[in-house]
């Protein structure tokens, strides 16, 4: 079930309503509630998906019951590996097979060699990147001690399936998510309000920022070969907003609709194009992924503790894993290592001081280093999602050269170049209204603060509210499910 | 949670009504034409001399026949020109009908557009039927494979135009349904809009019913047959699109009834709409020329 389908429309007050009519002293059933909702919710893309899950969700749970009754290091230590090896071997099994199969293939014939391939033809289950992520960091926040493991299977199960996240995060950590199913919510105005500010705000990235960008650009990057290099800059950077626009409105409307049921999910993106240098950007988006790699790969591995060499290593090494978790092609890994190209020169400047504020906190405007840094990162950003979008590395070769072409400042000649204006005019919308919303959690979680009170927040709301009515694109899928 | 409640409600309200208004002032919705279900004929009509707004920008309105486009000029040398959405053409400009095209080629002819969406050709046999007093000079009917098939109940049920059992012989009439709250919701113009993009849009084949079946050329052929038996096709020409089925078109010609097969020698993709596959001004043009060309090859 997609966030933005009328299925979704009619189960979300549904179940909202059952749960907040079940008294506060009965929380387990709330929690059945939650749990059945989720597996509804989850079944209703393909029913056989929901025993992936279950499995998986009873393999950490006896994983992790185990792991509290005993101080036996190796016994430990077996029990963590076997949750990893269980968990990476699904995901490397549904996600990965046909992949490494392909590339032992291609690797031989280089040499000259071939033998018969085969491989499968397997469906990727939905999300199953972003579940395995949030089983295994309860295992591993269990080995470690960090967290007592769970008593109840029911929490941990309705933890794993929480609809809202199940699908694209965010990637919750047990610490912060599990712990809320046992405490009975209590129904807050202003959260449930909040709640749904966040979830309008989502629903007008995915509907009409990113779909309406989709149409751009697949019209470019279908003919990329016979457009000119304007055109090929705009196919890029309206992918950025197409990305950013699904993204981070479905993490918003993941936000928002737990807000509704009294819990709290980490936030996932914290307007990513604010930012200054790639160190800040990766503080920015898709943080619950960023953070997981840091916490559970690369503080583990060394981190930035030895030697400047190490620290380089290792950085390639998260983002080049980073890359790959996206998908299973050599172009999501190339995305990754680009990224760490970047960051090597953040790594090797003496004076750099991390950027922990959002640009130009205590002012209306940017200084002119800060629209550099934004403009250069942005710049840099949209050269690595070339590679990210393209479906080959032979594509986004000829992409990247296409680019850097003298038509560059011709007008641009795709198709329907005139009749997509609408969409700029959007997307410049949304970032007027991320840039002066950015101190708050999302775009407009701080309109309590205009001035006129209701009538402003009316206009607000129902602005957007008109914009998603009359510019709603043509359905696409979110991007990050095939993650 | 009462005031929770309390405040979304007053907020739908509101924004319900600001769209309605939005949507009304701004004609961002079809307005749906008034239909009736003529009890003599059992066919289902739309309202005379209606008018309303397409939301491409301009407006439609039904002639003195309940038909969209305009009146012929006068009834002798009358030519029919029947059909489905093709032909009703709801979505074109009136200047940018078939009939009119038809008309400035052959001002010779007085060309009458009957037409209805979803219909398939029993339908289209029983409307020429209707106006036989008007002592039609020829009916062109535009088809394609699926307007047969769409009219043979034994071949899969279709309430939106008549159909019959082939096995019996039993006429089933197209369903009307002009319930009370259907009447409603065409005059909330919000609630329409919204079914339009937020459900049709999504499944813009909806609308139009698939065909997932494979063609029975058997049920086809037999259907022909019982036209050609309770109907007057001598002056009938079967106008098939440049799309439709080679086979079918074919097997109307071998059983005896008079075909025109549409060519578009240029891509027939130029014929239609950008995210709409009915013809676009581009399409009638083109389509009209070939017509005229073949009334020429005609003794009328």
């Amino acid at each position: 079930m997609k966030f933005n389908s009328i299925e979704f429309a009619l189960f979300l007050p549904l179940i909202f309503a059952l749960y907040w009519i079940i008294p506060k002293s009965k929380n387990y059933l709330r929690n059945i509630l939650l749990l059945i909702a989720s597996y509804v919710f989850y079944g209703w893309w393909d029913a056989r998906f929901l025993i992936l899950i279950l499995f998986s969700t009873l393999v950490d749970y006896v994983v992790g019951y185990e792991l509290g009754k005993t101080d036996d290091a190796k016994r430990r230590k077996i029990l963590l590996w076997t949750s990893l090896t269980i968990n990476l071997g699904l995901l490397g099994f549904f996600k990965y097979f046909n992949f490494f199969v392909e590339s032992f293939r291609d690797a031989f014939s280089l040499f000259g060699q071939s033998f018969d391939s085969w491989t499968l033809n397997i469906i990727l289950p939905v999300g199953i990147s972003f579940y395995t992520f949030q089983t295994l960091s309860y295992t591993i926040d269990v080995y470690k001690r960090k967290l007592e493991p769970s008593k109840s299977f029911l929490n941990f199960a309705t933890y794993v399936s929480f609809f809202p996240q199940l699908v694209a995060g965010p990637i919750e950590r047990a610490i912060n998510l599990l712990p809320q199913f046992d405490t009975p919510k209590v129904f807050s105005y202003q959260a449930s309000v909040n709640g749904l500010r966040q979830v309008l705000i989502g629903l007008f990235k995915k509907m009409v920022i990113a779909d309406n960008c989709a149409v751009i650009v697949n019209s470019i990057f279908e003919n990329y070969t016979e457009i000119n290099a304007s055109a090929l800059v705009i196919g890029v950077v309206f992918f950025a907003f197409q990305l950013y626009g699904d993204f981070s409105g479905y993490s918003d409307i993941a936000l928002g609709v737990s807000r509704l049921f009294g819990f709290n999910l980490m936030r996932n993106f914290a307007y990513p194009f604010f930012s200054r240098d790639f160190a800040e950007f990766w503080n920015r988006w898709h943080i619950s992924l960023s953070t997981w790699f840091r916490d559970y790969i690369y503080f583990p591995i060394g981190g930035s503790l030895g030697s400047r060499w190490s620290t380089i290593k290792n950085t390639m090494i998260i983002f080049t894993i980073s890359g790959f978790w996206h998908g299973s092609a050599w172009t999501f890994i190339i995305f990754g290592v680009l990224h760490g190209l970047f960051f090597i020169p953040l790594l090797l400047s003496k004076n750099r001081k991390p950027y922990k504020e959002i640009v130009a906190n205590n002012a209306m405007f940017p200084t002119f280093k800060d629209v550099f840094g934004m403009i250069s990162t942005f710049g840099f950003l949209c050269l690595s999602f070339v590679v990210f979008r393209s479906e080959s590395m032979h594509e986004a070769k000829i992409y990247f050269l296409g680019m850097f072409d003298s038509s560059i400042l011709d007008i641009p000649n795709y198709k329907g170049f005139y009749d997509m204006i609408h969409v700029y005019y959007l997307v410049i919308f949304l970032f007027v209204m991320e840039w002066f919303g950015r101190r708050g959690q999302f775009a407009i979680s701080r309109i309590d603060h205009l001035p006129g009170g209701r009538f402003s927040r009316y206009a607000v709301y129902l602005t957007l509210g008109l914009l998603i009515l009359k510019f709603t694109g043509e359905e696409q899928a979110f991007i990050y499910f095939q993650f | 949670m009462k005031r929770f409640i309390f405040q979304l409600v007053i907020f739908l309200v509101v924004f319900i009504t600001l769209g309605e208004v939005v949507i009304r002032v701004f004609k961002w919705n079809i307005d749906v034409p008034t239909t009736f279900l003529d009890k003599k004929d059992k066919l289902i009509k739309f309202l005379p001399n209606e008018t309303g707004y397409h939301s491409l920008g301009h407006q439609w309105q039904t002639n003195d026949f309940g038909y969209t486009g305009n009146n012929p000029k006068k009834f002798d040398k009358l030519i029919t020109v029947v059909g489905d959405s093709f032909i009703a053409g709801f979505m074109n400009p009136n200047d940018c009908h078939q009939s009119v095209y038809l008309q400035k080629l052959r001002p010779e002819f007085n060309f009458f557009p009957i037409a209805r969406q979803g219909t398939g050709v029993l339908e289209h046999m029983q409307r020429i039927n209707s106006i036989d007093s008007l002592k039609p000079i020829l009916n062109l009917i535009y088809v394609e494979e699926k307007s047969f098939l769409m009219s043979i109940r034994d071949f899969d049920k279709e309430n939106s135009t008549t159909q019959i059992t082939l096995e019996t012989g039993k006429i089933h009439h197209a369903k009307y349904d002009g319930s009370t709250l259907k009447e409603l919701l065409r005059k909330f113009k919000f609630g329409y809009y919204f079914y339009r993009q937020f459900v049709l849009k999504k499944d813009p084949e909806q609308g139009a019913k698939k065909l997932t079946k494979p063609t029975n050329y058997e049920l086809v052929g037999r259907f022909i047959d019982y036209i050609k038996v309770n109907y007057n096709t001598d002056n009938v020409v079967f106008v098939f699109r440049p799309d439709s089925d080679k086979k079918t078109v074919e097997l109307c010609s071998k059983k005896g009834l008079r075909v025109l097969f549409l060519k578009s020698d240029d891509n027939y993709k130029a014929w239609s709409f950008e995210n709409d596959n009915h013809w676009s001004c581009v399409g009638h043009d083109k389509s009209s020329q070939q017509v005229s060309e073949f009334l020429k090859t005609l003794d009328l």
